[in-house]
């Protein structure tokens, strides 16, 4: 009985799942890449504010 | 008298799981505390759309056209995004911004978890709306799942409450699994500096400026989670981020779990992909608390001051539950250990990582 799209660990599944694979490789480095400026975003804003604010 | 019996002669081995399956729900969430601001709605809406010849569901059925009005085009999970964006105080966080790292390990489970659906046959777009329930963000799994496989929506949702609901079931044996009682003893310092009121304005304003021009397709999702944000920080508008808080949230929350449970019919949900997708759903919350650990302890080799491992896995967004189990974790190890400062910056940071996750998702995968 087929019960999803592809045949599990069939040719096309396995197909499927290097696309996933890819999708994974650029969800990561994309995410750390977010999170890592998001960073550096409060980094500088801190310094930037605390010293206006002292003041 | 046909009319009469006409429920009682269309009642069907299906019919009755699912009644027996809006049962345990509703035992669950009033029993057991597991998530029931939403798994009684949605239990309760199983009823509705499971009574034979329900009028509650069909083209003029309530519970349909409640989905058609605020799930379909995605509107009740960006509005519950303004609400916890209210209710998030990103203060632990702007003290300790590393801990965004974490926020990004700790995700690793969502896209491991595509890859294994993908090879147990599920396409592409299936497989990413089974990965995402390990965002461990209810609103952020049915916003992906509406837009990629609206026919899995019923079973992902369900997957993602009762799994953010089991985090002090599932993380504990994983954590343990991966660290030495030496590294869960480890203390951090935690900064205990002010932050002042300009920054915490302007970290929603430009977070949503940033995603929005990398990642256009995620502006939904971290615009509305930013604004309910920005209504709480900016300190003239406290009225409205208490309704946020309160209304808006209580509101839309009742309207998602009904709307949601209007695709929990038998012919949607008794298949057996339902069963791959509550399993796959349990590896995706196993490999982000595993990401999240891994990712600290290969941090640890180049920080002077280390870590504990155990933070990483409260990258995870299911807060603040997450959090509080690496609490009791330290203090079981060492009654004076205090993570519960650091753990909160690594899930507060798990919010802002899962809804980044859930947009890269969908600008990722067409």
């Amino acid at each position: 009985m087929k019960l999803t799209t592809n045949i599990a660990f069939s040719a096309d599944a396995i197909d499927v799942t290097f696309q996933a694979l890819n999708v994974m490789l650029k969800g990561m480095i994309g995410i750390f890449v977010f999170m890592f400026v998001f960073y550096l975003l409060i980094v500088g804003l801190r310094k930037v504010y605390k010293d206006k604010e002292r003041d | 008298m046909d009319q009469l019996v006409l429920g009682i002669a269309n009642i069907s081995f299906g019919h009755i799981f699912m009644l027996i399956i809006a049962g345990v729900m509703i035992y669950l969430a009033i029993k057991k505390d597991y998530e029931p601001t939403l798994l009684l709605p949605i239990g309760f809406g199983t009823i509705l759309a499971n009574i034979p010849m329900s009028s509650a569901i069909g083209e003029h059925g309530v519970l349909s056209i409640l989905f058609n009005f605020g799930i379909a085009n995605e509107l009740f999970p960006l509005l519950i995004f303004i609400a916890i964006g209210a209710m998030i105080d990103f203060t632990v966080l702007l003290k300790n911004p590393l801990m965004l790292l974490f926020g990004a390990a700790a995700q690793f489970g969502i896209f491991f978890t595509v890859a294994s659906a993908s090879l147990l046959g599920f396409s592409l777009k299936q497989a990413a709306s089974i990965g995402i329930i390990g965002a461990a963000d209810g609103p952020t799994s049915i916003y992906v799942a509406n837009h990629f496989a609206p026919d899995l929506l019923g079973p992902i949702s369900v997957a993602a409450y009762s799994y953010m609901a089991l985090v002090p079931i599932i993380q504990p044996p994983v954590i343990r699994m991966l660290t030495t009682p030496e590294e869960r003893k480890i203390r951090i310092k935690s900064s205990n500096q002010d932050v002042s009121q300009t920054v915490k304005i302007l970290f929603p304003i430009l977070i949503t400026v940033i995603a929005g021009i990398v990642a256009p397709s995620a502006v939904s999702l971290v615009g509305f989670l930013m604004f309910g944000n920005l209504l709480r920080e900016c300190g003239v508008l406290e009225r409205l981020s208490k309704s946020a808080q309160n209304e808006l949230a209580n509101l839309v929350t009742i309207l998602l779990g009904l709307s949601i449970s209007s695709t929990m019919t038998a012919d949607k949900f008794l298949q057996p992909q339902t069963l791959f997708i509550l399993g796959l759903g349990l590896i995706a919350f196993i490999f982000d608390t595993a990401g999240g650990v891994l990712f600290a302890k290969g941090l640890n080799l180049f920080l002077k001051n280390k870590i504990n491992p155990m933070v990483g896995a409260a990258g995870i967004s299911a807060f603040p539950m997450s959090a509080r189990v690496i609490q009791k974790m330290g203090q079981k190890e060492d009654p004076q250990n205090f993570l519960l400062m650091a753990a909160t910056s690594a899930n507060v940071a798990g919010q802002i990582g899962s809804v980044i996750a859930g947009g890269l998702i969908l600008a990722l995968i067409k």
